[in-house]
């Protein structure tokens, strides 16, 4: 008896064994390719998308490993991870700048340079009211960042640990536009009636515009896009000085550049998957398809993932030009099964 | 057949946020209720240490080590401090100071009478405990945000954020403490004639005292573990140092920061230790 019990159970493990062993087999093994996937909207729907054609259209096996900006640079010299996608470059130019000279990274291409709208940015309603929300106009004349020294602006926006001066909500810290805020902030000569408070974290800056947005309060801070916030409300940026190289250098008193969003890869990648390098370096999305697909996520409340198989149904005639026609067609037949 | 079956699923998620929403805005006079009346006094402590000159508050805190927990400790103090002040961080523990000793005030008011209740009835003992676990293991950063939409950003939400986190202890600790009285002593102050109230402070909390505060030394300690945490929705202070160090990769900063908080917290824990022993052996000198 106790026989028959043994043979059965070497029997049901060894068939298990080799059914297991069989979904395993792949007919030529391709190397894992393992994406940095950064923490924002756009640079993870992107990642997913970059997944799903790598895989279904060139048969790599892919990996997103999710992180933030520097860790992930860092994972990037090391090879922890292959491919780095939607870096800001002008934001992290000194570490970028030190993995270049060094030689462990090499810039696969660039994604667009036409964005960065970032600057002060407070809700529209602040200006011109919400007839449908019922909230009046707070402060109707502001314009730009020169007439936030008015009195009224000050009560309006009061910090309310030091109600004597104005609230400024600055970026999450350690990243360069939470430096260069503080530093337009005294070139603007609002060092004087308004105190800087850093929020921690994106999360942090979105949960408070969001709160003081559904509760039509008065919001003052900075914000950069593509974001999926920056799609979803109605904000209005004001108004700086245009930018200019060298007023930029010297105090940072004219508005942002326009930045350069990169692609960047481990020195190995090229010679590791020429094919799907080669992909990057024709990957271009400008910023109106970044904020649709983004505006499209919140819409439907969706995944990256998501708005990724949206995105290659939808927008064909972008998506098309990054690959051959041959890994077109294959991803084609996988997303129709989506 | 081995995925759970997805008519089983119904959506939660969803009605929690339509909860948070509505939270959000029909209970705003409410919650900026709380946010004032944590804001003025955590302010006013800050800006008082913040006036008060650097060589006088490492005086008072130096004097108060030694006489509770002693002069090796009080030279800790002295040193840890003037370390503190030549890392030029001086200004940011004031703050962190300032924060933590709110969100402990905060938790030994509504925690210790809590406790008591725990204490007198097996009810709400029963009823408390999966909540307090619940607290005590929930991932902080999902209710940072909810705490960002109901008092804005900054020290409030952190200090509501450190109390939820913190208090648990403190509850604890104090329902423990007064259920470990001996019954004998407690029939004794019954036979004697004490009433209710009388048995309470006279008897059972000061014989619980021991035990009530190390749970107010294990709320300190947890309160100080959130600081970094708590930075996150902008609470400034060390956490934010520490915080501003990782995010450049600055590892020099971040640890200069993080050794001032283990500082603070050394110093905390061994004064709010000694305090529970020297009530407690001289409870028993006087009696």
């Amino acid at each position: 008896m106790r026989k028959v019990l043994l043979a059965l159970l070497v029997g049901i493990i060894s068939i298990s064994i080799v059914l297991s062993g069989c979904g395993e087999a792949e007919p030529e093994e391709k190397p894992l390719i393992k994406i940095a996937e950064l923490n924002w909207g756009s640079a993870r729907f992107q990642c997913e998308m970059a997944k799903i054609i790598i895989e279904e259209g060139y048969g790599y096996p892919v990996e997103l490993v999710p992180g933030i900006t520097i860790p992930m640079l860092q994972g990037l010299r090391t090879g922890d991870v292959d491919v780095y996608v939607e870096g800001w470059l002008q934001n992290q130019q000194e570490a970028v700048d030190t993995a270049m000279e060094a030689g462990d990274i090499v810039m696969l291409g660039f994604i667009n340079n036409d964005n960065w709208q970032c600057g002060f940015v407070v809700p529209t309603y602040v200006i011109e009211g919400d007839t449908e929300r019922g909230i009046e106009p707070m402060v109707p004349n502001l314009t730009s960042v020169f007439d936030l020294d008015q009195p009224e602006c000050k009560e309006l926006f009061a910090n309310p640990e030091n109600p004597s001066k104005g609230l400024i909500l600055n970026g999450p810290p350690g990243w360069e536009c939470e430096i260069v805020t503080l530093e337009q902030v005294t070139t603007y000569g609002l060092d004087d009636h308004y105190d800087v408070m850093n929020t921690g974290s994106s999360e942090g800056l979105f949960a408070s515009l969001q709160g003081a947005y559904d509760k039509g309060e008065p919001w003052l801070g900075y914000l950069w896009g593509p974001t999926w916030i920056a799609g979803a409300l109605d904000l209005t940026l004001l108004e700086e000085p245009a930018y200019d190289e060298e007023v930029w250098n010297e105090d940072h008193g004219c508005a942002w550049p326009s930045v350069d969003l990169f692609i960047a890869a481990h020195k190995d990648f090229p010679d590791k998957a020429p094919d799907v390098a080669e992909m990057f370096e024709k990957w271009k999305l400008d910023t109106p398809t970044l904020n649709e697909a983004l505006a499209y996520m919140l819409a439907i409340e969706g995944e990256p993932v998501d708005v990724a198989i949206w995105f290659l149904k939808e927008r064909e005639e972008i998506w098309t030009q990054f690959v051959p026609a041959d890994v077109a067609e294959k991803v084609k037949a996988a997303i129709a099964e989506m | 057949m081995f995925d759970f079956p997805e008519f089983f699923s119904f959506p939660l998620g969803d009605w929690i946020n339509i909860t948070v929403d509505w939270l959000t805005l029909e209970w705003a006079p409410f919650f900026d209720v709380i946010t004032i009346a944590i804001r003025e006094p955590l302010v006013s402590l800050e800006h008082f240490l913040w006036w008060l000159p650097w060589w006088a508050v490492i005086v008072i805190l130096a004097a108060v080590a030694w006489r509770f927990a002693g002069r090796r400790i009080a030279l800790f103090t002295v040193c840890g401090m003037l370390f503190i002040g030549v890392m030029g961080l001086w200004d940011e523990t004031m703050t962190t100071l300032a924060i933590i000793v709110t969100s402990v005030a905060v938790s030994v008011l509504v925690g210790i009478p809590l406790g008591i209740l725990a204490a007198k009835s097996d009810r709400v003992e029963a009823v408390a405990r999966p909540f307090l676990d619940g607290m005590q293991t929930m991932p902080s950063f999902v209710y940072l945000i909810p705490a960002v939409f109901f008092f804005g950003l900054g020290k409030v939400p952190a200090v509501v954020a450190t109390f939820i986190y913190a208090v648990p202890p403190c509850i604890r600790l104090t329902n423990l403490g007064i259920r470990q009285v001996s019954s004998e002593v407690v029939e004794a102050g019954k036979a004697f004639g004490s009433t209710g109230l009388q048995l309470l402070f006279k008897i059972q909390l000061p014989l619980a005292r021991p035990t009530i505060m190390a749970g107010v030394n294990q709320t300190i300690m947890m309160a100080l573990a959130m600081v970094v945490i708590a930075s996150m929705i902008g609470a400034s202070g060390l956490g934010l140092e520490v915080l501003r160090g990782i995010q450049r990769l600055d590892v020099g900063q971040g640890f200069l920061a993080g050794i001032s908080i283990v500082i603070v917290a050394i110093l905390i824990d061994r004064v709010s230790q000694a305090l529970g022993r020297t009530r407690e052996t001289g409870l028993r000198r006087g009696g």
